[in-house]
């Protein structure tokens, strides 16, 4: 039943500009059984800390668990204020070994924690594991932390080449790039539209939303200034503080927990060759999610047909409509015409023609968690608890992204 | 060690000179540059481009997001036409009422490029082909 990594390979097929990371088979393996968040936000004043040990307290109460039942932690790397297994102790007041890995979080972790999870469990090192996202980037942006530039002046390359010419940061890369879709494949402005559109309408649905009371309009958004063109403020991810945790342990367990199982299915990781400069990438049309879908369809045996609802790490709007594409619930290219019609919006289900997708407004619009949110969100749609719930929801994907990495998560309900 | 890989692009800017990194063996570019040829193992070293290029991408950046430049303005990565390995960050500055469009020819020239902060210096840059 397993599946070699042969298979999985041969499946999942080659590519000439990026490749898969060989993860071996977990399919069916691991189960998440609680989910838990702080308050979404601009600038709150709250530290990245306290906000991972109230999401995950949240997590825990929310699996039925008992702090002291936690054996492991995961979170991601690069992150400042990140807890350590100490702070948990500290503040649960337990006394527990707890397994640690900085193999966690958001981003594409998010999706490829699972995975990491797995073989956790299978060794034997950690039977109940937490994984944490916390960011207090709205905060510490406001007090002056950190400038735009910093993270690529300390990239070689990026210092030497690209900052001269005022090429950062990020939505400069990606206005650059969508610009090449829109010339490739007649992608217009009010095509990309529908996605920040879309996910603003999901956030004015979700009362936990950063935009929840903020409408808008195709006419406001073509209305409002271009920041770097193609794209406005309103194609970039928000600025938050907030934190997003959830708790994962081995499939054959998830019946003892009260919510509805939700099963890891399969896991798929991706990187473009050329690594990190994504200057240097050879199809500015494409995003690594091309080389992770592939292999997590393959784990969990089955495609994009079979997805009923997905969350997309969007940082701009033309990355979430790249990795659309790049999952394949359209061709490469025909995405700006995919998104028009509703078909991102929760009422328009597989079964007529959609492909629901971000559902509590994503990074645009929900709030900029950097995926964690993303994750929890198609728990609750599994669970049939979500604010703006897709019907008959058996199997959702996560789309991570990572610089140069691509993530892919599939998740079923089972029971 | 990585100076060396980046002050002879810059050096070459000063003598209006447009290079690339490439390997001395197998002759293939290397962009980014490296100090062995990623292919082959083989020493690199710089050669020059031509003046021709096309257009693969672009963006004007509208409003102030970086503190680099005063804004507008055009940054781009164009594909020197005798060296289709290289994707050259750069920055584009077309004649008035020349709007940019991807695969569209390009002419090098250097350009004293002012940033917002720190001294104003020579770049490679491009214009449009005029026919």
């Amino acid at each position: 039943m397993t599946q070699s990594i042969a298979q999985l390979k041969k499946r999942a097929g080659h590519f000439d500009w990026g490749h898969s990371v060989e993860l071996d088979d977990v399919r069916g393996e691991v189960a998440i059984v609680g989910i838990g968040e702080t308050e979404y936000s601009g600038a709150s004043g709250r530290k990245a800390k306290a906000m991972a040990l109230e999401a995950i307290s949240k997590a825990i109460a929310d699996a039925g668990l008992r702090p002291d039942e936690i054996d492991g932690l995961m979170l991601s790397p690069g992150i400042p204020d990140q807890i350590s297994p100490q702070d948990y102790r500290d503040h649960f007041g337990t006394d527990q070994a707890i397994w640690f890995s900085e193999e966690g979080g958001a981003m594409i972790w998010g999706a490829t924690c699972a995975h990491t999870a797995a073989h956790a469990i299978r060794a034997g090192k950690a039977k109940t594991i937490v994984n944490v996202f916390a960011v207090d980037w709205a905060t510490t942006r406001k007090q002056g932390g950190g400038r735009p530039g910093d993270w690529h002046a300390s990239e070689p390359m990026k210092a030497g080449f690209e900052l001269p010419y005022g090429w950062f940061p990020q939505p400069l890369y990606f206005s650059t790039f969508m610009h090449r879709h829109m010339h490739e494949f007649g992608t217009t402005p009010e095509q990309l539209a529908q996605v920040p559109l879309t996910f603003r309408r999901h956030a004015n649905g979700h009362d936990g939303a950063v935009m929840h009371d903020k409408a808008m309009s195709l006419q406001d958004y073509l209305d409002r200034p271009l920041l770097a063109d193609p794209f406005r403020v309103e194609d970039c991810c928000l600025i938050s503080d907030g934190a997003g945790a959830f708790v994962m342990c081995a499939a054959e367990r998830a019946a003892d927990f009260p919510h509805t199982q939700v099963i890891v299915e399969g896991v798929g990781r991706g990187c473009i060759d050329g690594a990190p400069y994504i200057s240097q990438q050879k199809k500015l049309t494409a995003t690594p999610q091309t080389f992770a879908a592939p292999w997590a369809y393959a784990m969990a045996d089955c495609g994009p047909q079979d997805i009923d609802v997905i969350a997309v790490y969007d940082c701009f709007s033309g990355t979430a409509l790249m990795q659309i594409e790049d999952m394949g619930f359209c061709k490469k290219g025909e995405g700006g015409a995919f998104v028009e019609d509703e078909r991102l919006h929760f009422s328009r289900p597989r079964s007529k023609g959609g492909i629901p997708c971000n559902t509590h407004g994503g990074l645009l619009s929900h709030a900029y968690v950097l995926g964690i949110a993303h994750v929890i969100e198609l728990v609750r749609q599994i669970r049939g608890t979500a604010h703006n719930q897709v019907s008959h929801v058996e199997r959702a994907a996560y789309a991570g992204f990572t610089a140069d990495e691509g993530a892919t998560l599939i998740l079923r309900k089972g029971g | 060690m990585t100076d060396k890989l980046i002050r002879p692009f810059w050096e070459a800017a000063e003598r209006r000179e447009l290079i690339t990194c490439c390997c001395n063996r197998c002759k293939r570019d290397i962009w980014y540059p490296e100090e062995k040829c990623p292919d082959c193992g083989g020493d690199t070293d710089w050669r020059r481009l031509g003046t021709s290029a096309k257009l693969l991408s672009w963006t004007i950046v509208q409003r102030q997001i970086n503190g680099a430049f005063e804004v507008p303005y055009t940054p781009a990565i164009v594909v020197p036409d005798d060296a289709p390995e290289v994707q050259l960050v750069t920055q584009l500055f077309l004649s008035e009422g020349v709007l940019p469009a991807c695969d569209m020819p390009l002419q090098l020239e250097f350009r004293e490029l002012t940033p917002l902060q720190g001294e104003a210096f020579i770049a490679p840059v491009y214009r449009e082909l005029k026919q």
